[in-house]
């Protein structure tokens, strides 16, 4: 019972993870478009995408990790979802690298 | 070699047709190593027709004496417990390329994350005090991209996948190559 218990929280804290990389993304989206009106520019076609995967990407892996981990013990669920949480990391340092923030603003 | 009295007349038998037909395989190993020619009991030469002393040669293969020891005790040594402790060669190869590059690969991740954690913590620092939290957590889990990947195919391959294990590892190797080391920022 105390393993269930131990695993449900722990895959809990993951997901509240992934759901703050999608506000957090929501947050970075609203920013950057209050940014390129103060600059009135708006925002550009590709920034719009990038910034869209950004909200999307944490979402997809989160439904990604729980469709594989189905029918698989709690400790590979959980193993799973840490490792997504990881690639999406991953995926955000790369984002904030490759794409020039200049690129954003039209 | 030495061979037990009792069975010498027939072991010699045996033996004379092994030496030639055998000469290019495991037989140049068996005699450079004298030790293994004293172990007579072990020694995989005898023991092809006799299943008590082919479970001796089954416990010598889990020490590591050798594949050539499986290949020539061929339908003695079917043992399905120890076959399914080992892991294939492809497995052991996939473990050891991909491992190299996964610890590479968390290495790199690691030096990118220590580059931008300052510019992390001013993301962190307007983020409230629980959003700054899980900024952190969210943004340090990337060094542990790798070898979670790794432990993840892994489990995912148990029970000798091995084909499963090696695409597994692949992608993932695509996945997470370290960008922010190989292209320039904003290139």
């Amino acid at each position: 019972m105390a393993k269930r218990i131990l695993a449900w929280a722990a895959g809990l804290i993951l997901v509240l993870l992934y759901l703050y990389a999608v506000v957090a993304g929501i947050g970075n989206f609203v920013g950057v478009v209050g940014l390129s009106e103060a600059l009135s520019t708006g925002l550009s076609a590709s920034g719009r995408v990038w910034l869209i995967v950004g909200v999307a990407m944490p979402a997809v892996v989160l439904v990604a990790a729980l469709l594989f981990g189905r029918r698989r013990s709690a400790g590979v669920r959980i193993l799973l979802l840490a490792a997504g949480v990881a690639l999406v990391a991953a995926w955000q340092i790369d984002l904030m690298h490759v794409i020039p923030e200049s690129s954003y603003f039209a | 070699m030495k061979q037990k009295p009792g069975r010498a007349s027939r072991a010699s038998r045996s033996d004379e047709p092994r030496e030639s037909a055998i000469a290019s395989g495991w037989r140049v190993e068996g005699s450079a190593d004298p030790a293994a020619s004293d172990a007579a009991a072990v020694d995989p030469t005898l023991v092809s027709d006799a299943p008590a002393v082919a479970a001796d040669a089954a416990d010598g293969i889990v020490d590591g004496t050798g594949r050539e020891a499986d290949e020539t005790t061929d339908d003695a040594a079917t043992d399905p417990a120890v076959e399914r402790q080992q892991l294939s060669n492809g497995a052991l190869v996939a473990l050891g390329v991909f491992g190299g590059l996964y610890l590479l690969y968390t290495w790199g991740w690691f030096i990118v994350a220590q580059a931008y954690s300052s510019v992390n913590s001013v993301t962190a620092a307007g983020s409230g005090a629980i959003g700054g939290v899980l900024q952190q957590i969210i943004f340090w889990a990337a060094p542990l991209a790798a070898p979670l990947w790794f432990f993840t195919a892994l489990a995912f391959s148990k029970g000798g996948r091995t084909k499963r294990l090696t695409i597994l590892l692949a992608v993932g190797a695509i996945l997470l190559v370290p960008l922010p080391m190989l292209i320039a920022r904003g290139a």
